[in-house]
């Protein structure tokens, strides 16, 4: 049981200290993460909604692929990215394994088929009350995305959370092309496995206190903020 | 929306481009976990102004990350695998930098009935009881000298019973938590179980035998086969580690008052 109070006692101290280390390990996780988010965003909700709302050739194929990457380990990601951006591979001459913006691209590679694949799915749902709607007004197809994204933005905001969430708890892409380096590449996740090999368990366990502490505060403001403006428009 | 994708791709070229002036040290985690780079680095930035930047993985992945071209300078533990990484042409010489020692580590009741023994006859004990022992099994220095000493007693441990023998294939750190968790032995480096933390009441066996020297040793990359590979400053650094001073720095490194590393 000692160790519970040990590590709340050091997350308590990390946290108040203003530990120096810890804040840049700290932003550099929420950094990553979340402008691997936004890019993933940026290209998973126009496709999920494109592959929602369209019918071609290869459609139930390309979404089939899509919902099986999102089981991808993301030791298997960072391996990929890795042997790609690795000087000896196709993109070495790039110069950024090793970097922050190696941990970026191997983070959309995880994020972008939850995005895309959760968004199909929520958007396809939706589809089935509008359609009728949309072909009799004969609607642009651009308007007609547009319009999905709006209605369907609460729900999608929840699938923006899962995004954050496997990016933020993520370790084994990140380590492998990011090779936890000091003041350079160690984030939150890998922090904590390199201390837990040093066996300083309570200072691991009081990392991951941490890391908790932060995901719940956003999700209760996200979803706080959420339902105020749901009351605003729809009210109670 | 416009400038913030500007934003990214800005962000993008800054992270390609300061990479100037630093380089990429592939090394065994050993010499990490222990504090000995957060002591040393600081004071090659002060004395070079070079930024070193540290990748630490068994010795089996660091000299494999080191065949990609992913590193300029190789500092690993396992004068066989390096045989083999010179051989192949990767490295033109190899650098003696500090030596500590092997050591078998077990629980303090002493299942095995160990006590004093040298570690070959240690190892046979543990063999020879069936006593739990946990193996890195992940191809690294610590892994690769365990095997030997295995195989100098002519056994096989590929072919040893899981109820006996467990093989982890992860890091030193977790092999010895594993082992602390099961009150089993286990063989790791002296730097790493000095800095360990959560010892519990498990205490060295075998120590300080020339047969378990452990030494460190250093490679640049040859230029020839990475052409990418930051040369010259990884020479400085190479350099720099073994002059006079450094080897001084090094002997003064300790650990709650004990030394971690030797200088031959």
């Amino acid at each position: 049981m000692e160790i519970y109070w040990n590590s709340i006692f050091t997350a308590i101290n990390l946290i108040f200290s203003f530990d120096k280390k810890l804040i840049e390990v700290f932003f550099l996780s929420f950094k990553v993460t979340i402008i691997a988010l936004l890019i993933s965003c940026l290209i998973g909700l126009p496709l999920g909604t494109f592959l929602a709302t369209q019918t071609f050739k290869g459609r139930n194929l390309l979404i089939g692929i899509i919902n099986s990457l999102m089981s991808l380990p993301p030791v298997v990601v960072g391996l990929f990215v890795y042997i790609n951006l690795s000087r000896s591979g196709p993109f070495g001459w790039l110069g950024i394994l090793y970097t922050p913006t190696a941990m970026i691209i191997a983070q959309i590679i995880l994020i972008l088929p939850i995005i895309a694949g959760l968004t199909t799915q929520i958007i396809e749902d939706l589809q089935e009350n509008y359609n009728d709607l949309f072909v009799s007004l004969v609607t642009p197809k651009i308007t007609t995305i547009k319009a999905y994204i709006i209605d369907a933005r609460y729900s999608l905001i929840t699938v923006v959370l899962a995004g954050l969430a496997k990016g933020i708890s993520e370790v084994g892409a990140v380590i492998i092309v990011g090779g936890n380096i000091d003041h350079l590449t160690r984030v939150m996740t890998t922090t904590i496995t390199m201390e837990t090999s040093k066996g300083e368990l309570s200072l691991a366990l009081a990392l991951g206190i941490i890391l908790l502490i932060t995901s719940i505060t956003i999700n209760l403001i996200v979803t706080y903020k959420k339902y105020n403006i749901k009351d605003r428009y729809y009210g109670k | 929306m416009q400038s913030f994708i500007v934003l990214i791709f800005i962000y993008f070229f800054i992270s390609v481009i300061k990479a100037e002036n630093s380089i990429i040290l592939q090394s065994t985690t050993s010499l990490k976990n222990s504090g000995f780079y957060d002591y040393i680095l600081p004071l090659i930035y002060k004395d070079l102004g070079i930024k070193v930047n540290v990748v630490a993985v068994g010795t089996g992945a660091a000299i494999r990350n080191s065949m990609n071209c992913d590193g300029d300078l190789l500092i690993v533990h396992s004068p066989q695998q390096e045989e083999i990484f010179m051989d192949s042409g990767f490295s033109k010489k190899k650098y003696y930098i500090m030596h500590n020692y092997y050591i078998l580590i077990g629980p303090k009741n002493d299942p095995a009935k160990i006590g004093n023994l040298k570690v070959k006859s240690a190892f046979k004990k543990i063999f020879e009881t069936k006593s739990l022992f946990i193996s890195r099994g992940d191809n690294s220095g610590t892994d690769y000298k365990e095997k030997m000493i295995w195989k100098s007693l002519y056994l096989n441990s590929s072919e040893f019973s899981v109820n006996w023998y467990l093989e982890t294939g992860t890091s030193m750190g977790a092999t010895i938590n594993t082992a602390v968790g099961l009150n089993a032995y286990t063989f790791t480096d002296k730097a790493t179980w000095l800095s360990f933390k959560n010892k519990l009441d498990f205490i060295i066996y075998s120590d300080n035998e020339d047969f378990l020297i452990n030494r460190y040793n250093a490679h640049i990359i040859n230029k020839d086969k990475c052409p990418q590979s930051k040369y010259k400053l990884a020479n400085r650094v190479l350099i720099w580690l073994l002059s006079d001073q450094s080897k001084k720095n090094i002997i003064n490194f300790k650990n709650k008052n004990q030394q971690l590393f030797f200088i031959e």
